[in-house]
């Protein structure tokens, strides 16, 4: 999904002054930022193109935005449940054309500044972990490559001895270490319309976007002092483009759902500056075999059931009905606070997938609302 | 205070008495009258101790402002942070900020890296940030950019740029430039210069715009750029704690040291207060003066009106009251001066701030901040000082008054003839205070304070003794230029050796002040003379060829630029030097390193036997004099290098001079350097040029092969590096000559109002002498050749008096402030400077006497008689 690359503007306000005069508050709103017009000399996710893996893994250079986005349900072998999320987000303050990094002699010249957020919810004891990383891309404070694959971020990092699975994800927070292998069971799911997402209407607010909607999961996970050994299934969302909301969208909701009985469901819904769904919302459902199905918002039909007020006072639904075709899910959060209260507060966290008829969990997933 | 015989008036209160007695005001319209009457004397009175309280307000406040830009300059460089990384050499390599995070994943870290730029002809600091890091840094760093600033253009533009910069509103305008704006920004790395071009991106308005008016804030990458500083940074700044300090101890590369932040600003702090503790000095000697002055001045009014005062006190007026009198009549002109002086010093001060700060930045650290702080207390305190110091001064004087004997007549030459023999008990004292004042000095590693005292105490020694000198020098120009200089002559002659209790007296304040101005003049003359014999010592070669840019990658010499000087006819030899700084166990030091043999580029003070064969041998280091005196370090002792193989002992040979800066400096052979260093900064080509040739015509032959390979070089003549060097001495010791300048002025204000006092007092008698028969241009004679005498006397005494306090200045003030040591060179120009500035002020204090003299009407005058 369009991660919170406004965050990174936030930052750089506290850390260097406002860029513009007449806004005095630090917090942009969403369309402010991913809205923003100034997308000369970047290239835009325009027409549909052909993927091609392992390269498109690697960075694509020319866009303002890309990210490697993990979400993942993973648990020990005696059943205690953990969840996680890892994201590396990178945006570029000029492009390439503008770019004045032109000799290498100058190696803090960067056109490109990373975010790394991390989260890991301890289900059992209702408890959220979050933590948040920000670099300038030079002198290889961060980056993306490929040959061999790696996504880093100082410390943290994502990467493969090859240019394929298996991945080695490394995170250290203050309070939790991840240490996971990832391997991909499925080929990647072209999300929008072969891989092409449109969010607005306007030709080039839209990403190129694919997902692995099921990545068998195992290694460690470091907290409160004990080493647990977990196991699971996680989803990565990769997407890059140089722009994406009109200016009546305000923020989203988006669910990534996977089936015990091996099918993955993603949807998102953009929401319009007063609450309402925008007509850009979309998802893909995918089968057993991996065939996939294009979700058209007017299939779809969510219903808000029951909401969670964050400590600042903002709603976030953490109880869902989902009513696609012909069936009726219940959206459930496995425990309301898995807020992210970092430099822009997002909810982020895992869920269950109940069947509504028979009360059954019936799969888990990740839900993100960005209000 | 009790006075004796102060029992006439017992029960009545001393303040009562001074509030609403109508004797005591009649004894106050008295007093403002005497004062009207003398009116020169009562100005040239302010007037002294005015300049005496401004000289110390305007040193404080500049002191001050020099501390607090110490101060901020470190607050905002640094800001809040507990640790830094320096690395050896000159700078830090930007793969280690790269591993900091991304193998121990640091958080609060951050690269720093800073350096004088010039802008429009403006010296300014140019800061490098990364923003991002900062973000996680979370310093606090006054002054620079947060949410609160409002910014007009484009902030983020600049991070990661390498030529946007931005920078505080007024500034942008007071350099002409708006944003958007392409502009030349040349660093101070080499003596020409070399510029690059830069983008204003953003400019903001700053709620503390005095800490952020002289800086221009850029990208790290940008910083780099712009400082020609490619490859390396100044340091890191590190927020710790316990576990992080010693997890990055153990992950520290050889080569690279953590350090403690305050530790270190402490050591630069402590060196540049010395210079402050001796500007300070400075002026209290001036108010010393002023001190002595206002004594003088005080007892002179107060014999003049000694009858008055009888008359006074023959109508019942009590002695508490005409001592009361007096202490408020110095107290009146101690507080009009002081209000005066502390309104001067405001101004000056104001002035002198650039020059201390430019000292401060010359010697120890760059300031990024010089703003006139004005602290409120140091106001106050001047004039405390100032008013205190007049009631001081002049509670002998009222003393004296208060025992005026309550009859109209005064027997005051018996009097005075009383005190000749009296001068010789003086001498005593005055002899045993030298002889402790030079007891104090004996000690080699003495602190600055007993320095002090003990100069303190030498010149009341001193002074002591002057009028028993003077005594000596009159009867001797009595007995030699008797007959010759006619009876206005002798008369002055006999006058001034009968009066010997307040001519004595006169020359001694006028010998101290004169002699500050040849302590001081002396001093610098001899530092700069030892500068100039140090240049021509141990600047080896003839021409100096550097690279203009220092960035790492772009320095060195190319291959066939080297080929051609090497077959140049006339050119001998070629040599590398090698610059750079380097961390040990006393903080940053300068080392420099080259094959050229010792013998050719030192000038020694101590060396070991067989030291200069040592070092060219790579066996040791020779070190400078400051860090040799200050750290304590002796020859065959060891120092501790940052090498890149982390900490060595090196033995040191010997101790060389050196006034480059405040910081030590360490040489060493080139083959050592070798050994303990891989990387080669900040190269340096010395070239010899053969006697036989023409120096013009060689140099101008190797400049046109240098300028082929475009800007990229700097070729500079011993000559010229001489040159700039003696313009950076003469510039941070601008503060010196300008407190030098203030003495003379105040010594000039108390020599014309002493002897001013000196001759007016003797009015009634100028009108005897009219009314025996001489003539007015005889008594004019008379006035002039007694001050001229006088003034001849306190110039020939305060010569050895200052030879004395530049020799204390030299060998003892300035080797505990800074380690240095110097040649004694005596500036005639200062000598005679300071002769004839007495001599003058003495012979203008006597015109206006002499022009009133002239007008006496004998018969008017001795009608009192």
């Amino acid at each position: 999904m369009f991660k919170l690359f406004l965050v990174i503007i936030t930052l750089l306000l506290v850390a260097c002054g406002n860029p513009a005069e007449d806004s005095p508050s630090p917090r942009l709103s969403a369309a402010d930022v991913l809205g923003n017009n100034d997308v000369e000399g970047f290239l835009r996710a325009e027409q549909p193109r052909l993927f091609s893996f392992p390269q498109d893994h690697g960075p694509h250079k020319g866009f303002r935005n890309e990210w490697w986005y993990l979400t993942g349900n993973v648990e020990t072998q005696a059943g205690r449940r953990f969840a996680y999320q890892v994201t590396f987000f990178s945006t570029a303050i000029r492009s390439n054309e503008e770019d004045s990094c032109k000799t290498d002699v100058f190696a803090w010249c960067t056109n490109t500044i990373w975010m790394g957020h991390a989260a890991v919810s301890d289900v059992s004891e209702e408890v959220h972990y979050a933590a948040e990383r920000f670099t300038r891309q030079e002198p290889g404070l961060a980056g993306a490559r490929l040959n061999p694959f790696r996504v880093w971020l100082q410390d943290w990092k994502l990467f493969s001895g090859v240019d394929d699975f298996p991945w080695e994800l490394e995170i250290f927070a203050d309070d939790f270490v991840l240490s996971l292998s990832l391997s991909a069971t499925k080929k990647p799911v072209l999300q929008g319309v072969n891989g092409l997402s449109q969010k607005s209407p306007e030709p080039g607010n839209a990403s190129y976007y694919y997902s692995l909607t099921n990545l068998e999961t195992s290694g460690q996970l470091f907290l409160g002092g004990e080493t647990y050994n977990v196991a699971g299934s996680s989803w990565m969302d990769r997407e890059w483009g140089t722009s994406a909301l009109a200016a009546d969208q305000s923020g989203w909701d988006w669910f990534s759902l996977q089936f015990d009985e091996g099918r993955e469901l993603m949807y998102y819904q953009l929401r319009r500056l007063n609450g309402d769904t925008h007509p850009g919302s979309s998802g893909n459902a995918t089968s057993l075999m991996g065939t996939q199905t294009q979700i058209m918002p007017e299939q779809m039909q969510l219903e808000e059931l029951n909401t969670w007020q964050a400590p600042d006072g903002t709603l976030y639904t953490t109880r869902w009905q989902m009513k696609y075709l012909d069936n009726d899910w219940i959206i459930q959060a496995v425990f309301e606070d898995q807020l992210m209260d970092v430099s822009f507060q997002y909810w982020e966290g895992a869920v269950d997938v109940i069947e509504s008829s028979s009360g059954k969990v019936v799969g888990r997933g990740y839900l993100e609302m960005v209000r | 205070m009790t006075l004796p015989g102060d029992n006439v008036m017992t029960d009545m209160p001393a303040k009562k008495a001074a509030s609403v007695s109508p004797g005591f005001r009649l004894l106050l319209r008295s007093a403002l009258r005497y004062a009207v009457k003398r009116r020169w004397q009562t100005i040239l009175n302010i007037l002294g101790i005015m300049v005496g309280v401004m000289m110390v307000v305007a040193v404080d406040l500049a002191n001050n402002s020099a501390r607090q830009a110490f101060d901020s300059s470190l607050e905002i460089l640094n800001g809040q942070i507990t640790h830094q990384i320096y690395a050896g050499s000159s700078g830090i390599s930007d793969n280690i900020f790269r591993r900091l995070k991304t193998e121990l994943g640091l958080q609060r870290a951050a690269p720093s890296l800073s350096g004088q730029v010039r802008v429009n002809n403006r010296e300014l600091t140019l800061l490098g940030i990364d923003a991002i890091s900062e973000g996680a840094m979370q310093r606090s760093r006054p002054g620079l950019p947060d949410q609160a600033f409002s910014v007009t253009g484009n902030f983020i533009a600049a991070i990661g740029s390498i030529d946007s910069v931005v920078m505080e509103t007024n500034l942008a305008q007071s350099l002409g430039l708006a944003v958007g704006d392409v502009f030349s920004i040349s660093t101070f790395r080499n003596i020409q210069g070399s510029s690059r071009q830069a983008t204003l991106a953003a400019v903001f308005r700053s709620p503390n715009a005095e800490l952020t008016g002289e800086l221009i804030l850029a990208d790290i990458a940008a910083a780099q750029y712009l400082l020609q500083r490619a490859g390396n940074l100044d340091a890191i700044d590190l927020v710790l704690d316990e576990e992080n300090i010693s997890q990055i101890q153990s992950w520290l590369p050889p080569g690279l040291m953590l350090v403690e932040a305050d530790t270190r600003n402490d050591n630069l702090r402590q060196m540049s207060e010395a210079f402050h503790i001796n500007l300070l000095a400075m002026s209290l000697l001036s108010l010393l003066v002023a001190g002595l002055l206002i004594y003088n001045t005080v007892t002179l009014s107060v014999i003049q009106r000694q009858q008055t005062l009888g008359i006074f006190r023959a109508l019942g007026v009590s002695r508490r009251q005409i001592f009361s009198l007096v202490m408020l009549e110095n107290a009146a002109v101690g507080l009009l001066a002081s209000i005066l002086g502390v309104s001067a010093g405001f101004v000056l001060g104001s002035y002198l701030v650039t020059m201390v700060t430019a000292t401060v930045d010359n010697l120890y650290l760059n300031l990024a901040v010089t703003k006139f702080f004005v602290d409120p207390a140091l106001l106050l305190k001047g004039l405390v000082l100032g008013i205190l110091l007049s009631l001081v001064s002049g509670v002998l004087p009222a003393i004296h008054a208060a025992r005026s004997i309550p009859v109209t007549l005064q027997h005051q030459a018996a009097k005075d003839s009383e005190w000749q023999n009296k001068i010789h008990l003086l001498a005593f004292p005055g002899i045993i205070l030298l002889v402790a004042g030079w007891a104090l000095l004996l000690p080699e590693y003495g602190s600055l304070l007993t320095g002090f005292i003990a100069l303190t105490l030498m010149v009341f020694g001193f002074c002591l003794l002057v009028p028993i000198f003077l005594y000596w020098m009159l009867t001797a120009l009595l007995i030699l230029a008797g007959t010759w200089a006619g009876l206005p002559g002798v008369m002055a002659l006999r006058n001034a050796r009968s009066a010997i209790n307040r001519t004595g007296l006169a020359v001694a304040a006028l010998c101290v002040a004169v002699s500050v101005t040849v302590g001081v003049g002396v001093m610098v003359g001899s530092f700069r003379g030892t500068v100039i014999l140090w240049l021509e010592q141990s600047l080896p070669g003839d021409l100096q060829l550097s690279a203009i840019t220092t960035d790492i990658q772009t320095q060195s010499f190319p291959e066939n630029m080297l080929e051609e000087l090497v077959g140049l006819e006339g050119l001998l030899s070629m040599h590398y030097s090698i610059q750079e700084q380097v961390e040990s166990e006393f903080g940053p030091l300068r080392l420099g390193a080259n094959n050229i043999p010792a013998v050719e580029r030192f000038y020694l003070k101590e060396v070991t036997p067989d030291g200069l064969a040592d070092l060219d041998a790579g066996l040791g280091v020779f070190i400078s004099e400051p860090l040799s005196y200050l750290q304590k370090i002796k020859l065959n002792d060891s120092i501790s290098l940052l090498t890149q193989n982390g900490l060595v002992d090196f033995p040191v040979l010997g101790i060389i001079y050196d006034y480059t800066s405040g910081f030590g400096l360490v040489q060493m052979h080139d083959s050592l350097y070798d050994r303990h260093w891989s990387r080669r900064n900040v190269v340096r080509l010395t070239l010899n040029i053969d006697n036989e040739f023409d120096e013009d015509t060689v140099q101008k032959s190797v400049r046109d092969i240098v300028d082929k390979q475009g800007q990229q070089f700097n070729l500079v003549s011993n000559r010229q590096l001489r040159e700039l060097t003696l313009q950076i001495f003469d510039r941070t010791f601008a503060i010196t000559n300008v407190l030098r300048l203030l003495a003379i002025l105040v010594a000039f204000i108390g020599v014309a109002s002493t002897l001013m006092a000196l001759q007016l007092e003797k009015f009634r008698e100028f009108a005897i002498l009219r009314a025996s028969g001489m003539t007015p241009v005889q008594i004019v004679s008379l006035i002039l050749k007694q001050t001229t005498v006088l003034g001849v006397c306190a110039g020939l005494l305060a010569l050895p008096l200052g030879y004395l306090m530049s020799d204390i200045l030299i060998d003892v003030i300035n080797r505990r402030s800074f380690g240095w040591s110097m040649q004694h060179f005596l500036p005639e120009s200062v000598l005679i400077e300071a002769f004839a500035l007495a001599v003058v002020a003495a012979l203008l204090a006597g015109i206006y006497p002499a022009w009133r003299a002239t007008r006496i009407k004998p018969v008017l005058a001795l009608r009192e008689e």
